[in-house]
């Protein structure tokens, strides 16, 4: 296969995957039924009236990606640079994405002012679970070993190349990859710990309903960030025994390592989906709850909140910056630290 | 992979309406679990971490009820493990003191005009459900 037909084939498998996104956006306004317009309670014949045309507005902005993407598409092939279509296709995923939640925040805000003044109040009485829960609860002593293995093999391929390979360029490359995807072990065990110490707070209704599917997303959640810390285990071998017996293999490693990222991708596309069907499964069965949130937001451009896990915060008059929650200061850390590996990493590899 | 984890977990009710204070509150729903047998000897409770965070308030909030707790003699608090209910036997408080705390609730009840009936009455009520989890 040539470059152009990977594109290609890149190109098509993002279009199918993206189709079952927009068509479960398509219906989430409406996925608890018509009482509900996505979390807001919404009274009797509201999609016949004014709900109708805040779920139009909502629907048509689904398709701003697609009007963006599909122009520059045609520029690209049409001006000779197809294989600028990888970088279209994930620009275009993310902004899909920030595209919902805003859509999303817009059609809320609309059908804010409709809703049933009762159901808008918070709850004044919840529940809480005295249930302990720390990341060793959630945590598999096989997969933390097969990982451990992984990585001191690794290490000692990267430490054996240096030993006796003469290109030392690609030996200082494939150190650099191993501590990126240390590093990105890492921060998928940031984000393990994160899901697991996520405020479970329940309402006083259906408290035990609504503590089991947060338990069971819990669950759900953390065996993925496992599967996905397995998944990339292998890519680090596989690159260092390329590279260890590389006069040995022919012009199909190539086609190989294509293979097998494509794979890797498949696999992440299922996990996704998978994720997304449990959260869209728990939203179904539970009712939004309006628990006793977090007091308002200052208005200053900084804030020392620590009870805002978020680092930019959305106040009246623009953007504050949490300087106080220290979750939200290791995770502004953790991307800066990634973006640095990157840099380092493209360096060597220049 | 994906299913319902059902698990019966001891519940602790917060009122955001309640007067008293969220430490007392917290260490108050504790003290009536443990008296109910439902948080019993030897069972570990949640992290001060885990609990501020699920109600999105400061640690030092449940630290202050943990604290209240361990000086009543309910709850055993060591660095670097987890807070546990402390043996029934094990409180340190003797009768008098006891029965001091009992006079103050019982007077609180008569200023507010309760008829002395319904006193027993309410008394009799919230022993009988507090009992009902303790072995004998």
């Amino acid at each position: 296969m040539t470059v152009n037909q990977y594109i290609a084939l890149i190109y098509l498998f993002s279009v199918v995957v993206r189709y079952p996104r927009l068509k479960e956006r398509w219906t989430a306004p409406l996925l608890r039924g018509n009482e509900w317009f996505f979390s807001i309670a919404a009274p009797a014949g509201f999609l016949e009236g004014p709900g109708r045309g805040i779920l139009r507005g909502y629907r048509m902005r689904l398709f701003i990606p697609w009007l963006i993407e599909l122009p520059v598409l045609a520029a690209l092939v049409i001006s000779g640079h197809p294989f600028y279509v990888t970088w279209l296709v994930l620009s275009t995923t993310l902004f899909t994405r920030l595209n919902f939640y805003a859509a999303r925040h817009a059609a809320e805000d609309r059908a804010r002012r409709f809703e049933t003044p009762e159901a808008g109040e918070p709850a004044t009485t919840m529940m809480l679970s005295l249930q302990p829960r720390t990341t060793g609860d959630y945590t598999n002593r096989w997969v933390e070993g097969i990982l451990a293995v992984s990585f001191a093999a690794a290490f000692a391929g990267v430490g054996y190349l240096y030993a006796t390979s003469p290109d030392q360029h690609l030996t200082m490359w494939l150190l650099g990859w191993t501590i990126l995807q240390v590093y990105l072990q890492a921060g998928l065990l940031f984000l393990k710990r994160a899901i697991v110490s996520a405020p479970t707070a329940a309402p006083a209704t259906n408290t035990e309903q609504y503590l089991a599917w947060r338990e069971s997303l819990r669950r759900f959640s953390t065996w993925l960030c496992d599967s996905m810390r397995l998944l990339m285990a292998p890519g680090v071998l596989i690159g260092i025994v390329f590279a260890i017996y590389k006069p040995m293999l022919g012009n199909g490693s190539v086609n190989a390592i294509l293979l097998g990222l494509f794979g890797a991708v498949v696999v992440t596309c299922w996990f996704e989906w998978r994720r997304r069907s449990a959260h869209l499964e728990v939203a179904r069965r539970t009712k939004p709850a309006k628990l006793p949130g977090l007091p308002g937001v200052p208005a200053q451009l900084i804030c020392f909140q620590p009870d805002y896990p978020m680092l930019l915060l959305r106040s009246a008059t623009g953007y504050t910056l949490n300087l106080a929650s220290a979750p939200a200061k290791l995770a502004g850390l953790y991307i800066a630290g990634f973006a640095g590996l990157c840099v380092w990493l493209v360096h060597l590899a220049a | 992979m994906y299913g319902v984890y059902i698990h019966y977990t001891v519940l602790l009710n917060i009122n955001m309406d309640d007067r008293r204070p969220l430490y007392q509150q917290i260490a108050d729903g504790i003290r009536t679990l443990i008296a109910s047998g439902q948080l019993s000897e030897g069972q570990a409770l949640p992290p001060v971490r885990q609990v501020a965070g699920d109600l999105g308030v400061n640690l030092n909030t449940i630290a202050v009820a943990y604290r209240e707790l361990q000086d009543d003699g309910l709850i055993i608090l060591k660095h670097g493990s987890r807070a546990t209910v402390a043996s029934r036997t094990a409180g340190k408080h003797n009768e008098e003191e006891l029965r001091g705390s009992l006079r103050t609730a019982l007077t609180q009840l008569v200023l507010a005009g309760m008829p002395l009936g319904r006193i027993l009455e309410m008394v009799n009520d919230e022993l009988g459900s507090m009992m009902k989890g303790v072995k004998a």
